[in-house]
């Protein structure tokens, strides 16, 4: 395997791929939130990434999986639960900042091995 | 889809509470608007919104399809001095439900709020990302 791109990146990567998914999932909730019959969607992926990480298989990881909230729907038969949508997309916000922390300190860490200082 | 899709999913979601929120104000700016009995009643605008799915059943936001009239029951009333009245002397109400009117527009606004804060919040995921390797 080539160091540069070892599992942490492929982790991070992939992290950032599935927290960018769940983004437009949240958005499509929110934005669908007052239309009759619509149900709400979560994305999942911290599984995947786990089991993924403890078998040493980053590269061949599956995409992250969307399904219905599977709460109970209004009047309208919708289910959309704005504070809950808000609260999602909050933790997306901050785990994707996370994540491009993650990866620039690994870049750091790289650059000081390569031999630069910034 | 673009790269920042989410910004767009929640632009439409917004385009649709404005949708909603113009409909509410004509329902309620014609909420006096009284017509012969022997005409059709002014009848409340109602947006009629669906999810947009992309070729793989994913959502990519919501759109308004069409605008109905409510089928409500009009309200015909006895007013002989009315000038619109018809040869009975009766007119028409609107069909207007103002407390309907009242609870949508709240609702319609909260709507729109939301999509306006989805927007921002990942407008700020997406500068983020752009520090990636700085």
């Amino acid at each position: 395997m080539v160091p540069i791109s070892d599992q942490t990146m492929a982790a991070i990567e992939y992290a950032m791929d599935a927290l960018n998914t769940r983004a437009e999932v949240t958005a499509n909730n929110v934005a669908n939130s007052e239309v009759p019959g619509f149900k709400a969607s979560r994305v999942s992926f911290e599984d995947q990434l786990r089991r993924a990480l403890a078998g040493d298989r980053v590269e061949r990881i599956q995409d992250p999986d969307i399904a219905g909230t599977g709460a109970p729907g209004d009047a309208i038969g919708n289910n959309v639960s704005l504070e809950n949508e808000v609260v999602e997309m909050m933790q997306t916000n901050l785990l994707q900042q996370a994540m491009v922390e993650a990866f620039n300190f690994k870049a750091g860490m790289l650059r000081s091995a390569i031999g630069r200082t910034s | 889809m673009g790269a920042f899709d989410a910004i767009d999913i929640a632009r439409s979601g917004a385009d649709v509470s404005q949708l909603w929120l113009q409909a509410i104000a004509h329902n309620i700016a014609n909420i006096n608007t009284v017509r012969s009995a022997d005409e059709e009643p002014f009848r409340a605008k109602l947006v009629h919104a669906e999810e947009v799915l992309d070729g793989d059943g994913v959502g990519e936001g919501a759109r308004a399809v069409e605008i109905l009239d409510s089928d409500a029951d009009p309200m015909v009333v006895f007013d002989p001095d009315n000038p619109l009245a018809n040869e009975d002397g009766y007119v028409v109400r609107p069909v207007v439900d103002l407390s309907k009117e009242m609870t949508d527009m709240i609702a319609a606004q909260r709507s729109y709020q939301m999509n306006l804060q989805v927007i921002k919040t990942n407008e700020e995921t997406y500068q983020a990302a752009l520090r990636i390797g700085q």
